[in-house]
């Protein structure tokens, strides 16, 4: 009899779960879906084919990408050392990462825009030397980069953590350097996190808003001109661009899914 | 030849001290000792991943301490697995070629040569994942071979493999040591100890507390710790000696035969086996003749192991097919036990 009571307390519960779960889902896939569903084809294949809005999303894609890259080459030693050596002050380096993740995009927008603007001493260099950092694709790297740099550091750090200490030395012991342990060892062995990392970090850069609208509202990224069609012409106009923009950011985001998946496999 | 001098590590709370170790050059050397007694710490000072605190760690009578970690001629079989994942053996093993800079043909023949003194050549296109705990050991030591190590440090190798593997890798370890290379073993496993070494050396609470040959440490363990090891349960340090008789209490003594003169500081070892069980009084004579009282037997591979008491808590071996073995055998009986004089080892503690 218990048996049979607990197995109908078990049945509950579990109904109660996959109600409450299908409410936060259908939270998630109601908007997208309805989106997709007012959108007609031809709208869809006439936007497709605007020179404004290609223009626009080749912009996107190529400085997130950009702005990935470059940061990298510092982002990924500095996941390193921090997964690795222990300092003073690690914990609040640590903080200092995670912080622009947590202040309000539009604040950090403001932030870089302190930092380059053509009064501040970086933007006055950049200018002598005939760049022009506001309002220029290098703003909106420079925009995008800010907020989604966490991403990469955060992925790389923890790739590097689960790298056993003992393979390192045992590479030391067989002759290599320092830098050939690093590259031949914890590089390719970390290599799934901070390849994910870096999908999350291009990702996060392409879908930025706030901070951007800052410091670059033109050249236009997606983003922008999705908010100023909307702001000009409706809500009609605006959901094609979105349509298509959230298919372009959809496959990097499966593309990541993927590679964290097959990550755990091999796990 | 490989010394150390005064060495002193510190790692944590970990202290290593005061240790003088001289391996020579073709030794098979096992260093035994109990876990957490510092072999790991030692073994890795040598190979430069602790740095000494004081001390000296000399090759060939040139000091080493100071070296980086791959330039010491000295090679690390740890005890974890440190085979790279991310690598097929065959990749795993050249490795440790390539940084020795070898020519791409002297680099093929160094591989098949290294594959086929292992055993490894039909796992080459496999990965570490994919192989057994033996299988693994035989890949990692291919590859720390092939960074020709002067002395080849060898971490519990063969814990982490079954017993079939074991042996295999145990002849393998031995034939390796037949060639010339130097070995310095460290386990916790005596019967791993005594089939391998050709000297030996006894490590406990962070100190060197024995070395020399197989015989001198294993036959005549100088300490409780070491006789313990051995598996030698009756060991006593004496309290005096007076009369031909060496006491280990006030009331309990052995006579023995020859103790030599002047020797202040004794231990007296009695193995267990070559202990007289009996139920009743002995006719013949009393010399080391004791009433003992069972106090625990426990079942082992010949038979039974008895704890007596006499004063002293002493063990005794009844095989099972002694004649012992019947209604008196059992905890609480009182028993007599005989030892032969000749059977007590008798050893100088300096």
């Amino acid at each position: 009899m218990i048996g049979v009571r607990k197995g109908k307390e078990i049945n509950v519960f579990r109904l109660l779960l996959t109600f409450l779960s299908a409410l936060v889902l259908l939270f998630i896939v109601a908007p997208l879906l309805s989106l997709i569903l007012h959108t007609s084809p031809t709208s869809l294949t006439e936007t497709a084919t605007d020179k404004e809005v290609t223009a626009s999303i080749w912009l996107t894609i190529w400085t997130s990408m950009l702005a990935t890259t470059f940061l990298s080459i510092g982002a990924i030693p500095l996941a390193y050392l921090l997964a690795r050596h222990n300092f003073r002050l690690k914990r609040l380096v640590s903080g200092i990462i995670d912080l622009p993740i947590v202040i309000p995009h539009s604040a950090a927008g403001i932030a870089v825009l302190s930092v380059i603007s053509r009064d501040s001493i970086a933007g006055k260099s950049a200018e002598s030397l005939g760049l022009t950092m506001v309002g220029s694709p290098a703003g909106i790297m420079i925009a995008m980069a800010f907020v989604s740099l966490p991403f990469l550091i955060n992925a790389a750090r923890d790739g590097f953590s689960d790298v056993p200490v003992r393979l390192e030395q045992a590479a030391q012991n067989l002759g290599a350097s320092s830098l050939q342990v690093f590259f031949t060892i914890n590089l390719p062995l970390a290599w799934k996190n901070i390849v994910s990392g870096f999908i999350m970090m291009f990702a996060r850069g392409m879908s930025e808003f706030g901070a951007v609208i800052i410091v670059a509202y033109h050249p236009m990224i997606t983003p922008i001109l999705i908010f100023e069609r909307f702001g000009a012409f409706g809500l009609k106009y605006a959901r094609p661009i979105a349509v298509l923009f959230i298919g372009v950011c959809l496959v990097f985001f499966i593309l990541l899914r993927y590679l964290t998946r097959a990550k755990n496999h091999h796990a | 030849m490989l010394e150390l001098k005064e060495v002193n590590v510190r790692v944590g709370s970990f202290k290593v001290s005061s240790v003088n170790l001289t391996v020579y050059q073709g030794d098979y050397f096992v260093l035994a000792g109990p876990s957490g007694a510092g072999k790991t710490i030692l073994l890795e000072t040598i190979a430069g991943i602790h740095q000494t605190t004081s001390g000296k760690v000399l090759l060939k009578g040139k000091e080493i301490s100071n070296l980086p970690i791959g330039k010491r001629g000295i090679g690390l079989v740890f005890q974890d697995n440190t085979s790279f994942p991310h690598l097929s053996v065959k990749n795993n093993i050249l490795f440790a070629l390539k940084l020795q800079k070898y020519r791409q043909d002297e680099m093929k023949t160094q591989l098949q040569e290294l594959a086929d003194g292992l055993g490894i050549t039909h796992l080459l296109n496999r990965m570490p994942s994919t192989l057994s705990g033996g299988e693994v050991q035989r890949v990692i030591l291919a590859r720390t071979l092939a960074s020709k190590p002067q002395v080849l440090l060898l971490d519990e190798p063969l814990s982490s493999v079954d017993s079939t593997g074991k042996d295999q890798l145990k002849a393998l370890l031995r034939n390796l040591n037949r060639k010339g290379q130097t070995i310095i073993h460290v386990t916790h496993d005596f019967d791993e100890a005594i089939s391998l070494a050709t000297r030996a050396g006894i490590i406990n609470s962070g100190k060197i507390i024995d070395q020399g040959s197989v015989e001198s440490v294993f036959s005549f363990p100088k300490n409780e710790f070491t006789s313990r090891f051995c598996g030698y349960r009756n060991f006593f340090y004496a309290e005096s000696v007076k009369d031909g008789e060496v006491r280990i209490t006030q009331q309990v003594g052995f006579k023995l035969e020859d103790i030599p003169n002047g020797v202040q500081k004794l231990a007296l070892l009695i193995p267990e086996e070559c202990i007289e069980i009996s139920d009743k009084p002995f006719e013949n004579d009393n010399i080391n003749t004791f009433k003992a009282e069972i106090q625990d037997i426990t079942r082992n591979r010949t038979g039974y192991l008895a704890e007596t008491d006499i004063g002293i808590k002493l063990f005794v071996q009844v095989d099972s097919s002694s004649l012992f073995i019947n209604a008196n055998f059992s905890i609480r009986k009182i028993v007599w036990l005989q030892i032969k004089s000749k059977n007590i080892k008798l050893i100088q503690i300096t």
